[in-house]
């Protein structure tokens, strides 16, 4: 896993992202918890999450990467929410959310390195990138 | 032509009506059948309803809900998502 850059995610965005038929979608799937979790609820795996700007910028990035096809960002992007109460998305749900939806998707952003969520998207034919950082 | 639709719960996260994975109900034309003993949430059915139709008639293959066939019940945190397929076997 490297830790991506702007430009190298839009270098990624441009290597994997052909939208056809069904395939349309751009998975971003990311632990971040929402902005008034605390460390205590988020637990061990908050040391995995990235700041919530990395995330936006990654969102961004994901936007421009649909509207440069002539898509419409608000169909073409899922970002995949935690379970209500629950602080983080979790594993399983990418999981299941890819074993139903996947085949509509055709680049997964994640930074659940989860190696039964990264095998899902894989399943699934969706390039799959885990993010570790982004240096701006 | 018509089928029979069979609809089947494909997941539940936080079960608070009772449903379980694998509980289902049948509809052809305007019957519904459910097996013998078993319940079903009326609010789960009655997300389903608005494409029972749609679906017992016949669907371009890349209709989203030949892709797609998936409905979830409007609770967030039951997360109930109910699986709709054609049948050709006997009803329950």
């Amino acid at each position: 896993m490297a830790t991506l850059t702007y430009s190298s995610l839009a270098e990624f965005l441009d290597a994997e992202y052909h939208p056809a038929g069904h395939r349309l979608g751009i998975l971003v799937a990311a632990l971040t918890p929402p902005p008034n979790a605390t460390v205590a609820r988020c637990g061990a795996q908050i040391a995995t999450a990235l700041p919530s700007g990395v995330w936006r910028r990654v969102v961004e990035a994901a936007v421009a990467a649909i509207e440069a096809h002539g898509l419409v960002a608000a169909r073409r992007l899922c970002q995949l929410q935690s379970r209500p109460g629950d602080a983080q998305v979790r594993g399983s749900d990418v999981v299941d959310f890819l074993a139903h939806y996947g085949h509509e998707y055709s680049v997964v952003l994640t930074d659940i390195d989860v190696p039964e969520a990264l095998a899902a998207a894989d399943a699934a034919g969706c390039a799959v990138h885990v993010v570790t950082g982004l240096d701006l | 032509m018509t089928s029979r639709v069979r609809v089947t719960v494909d997941r539940v996260d936080q079960p608070h009506c009772g449903m379980k994975v694998g509980d289902s109900f049948d509809v052809d034309g305007s019957n519904l059948t459910m097996p013998t003993g078993s319940s079903f949430c009326i609010y789960a059915m009655a997300a389903v309803f608005p494409v029972l139709a749609m679906k017992m008639g016949e669907l371009d293959p890349g209709d989203w809900l030949e892709r797609k066939p998936y409905i979830a019940c409007p609770d967030p945190t039951e997360n109930v998502v109910m699986r709709l397929e054609r049948v050709v076997e006997p009803a329950v």
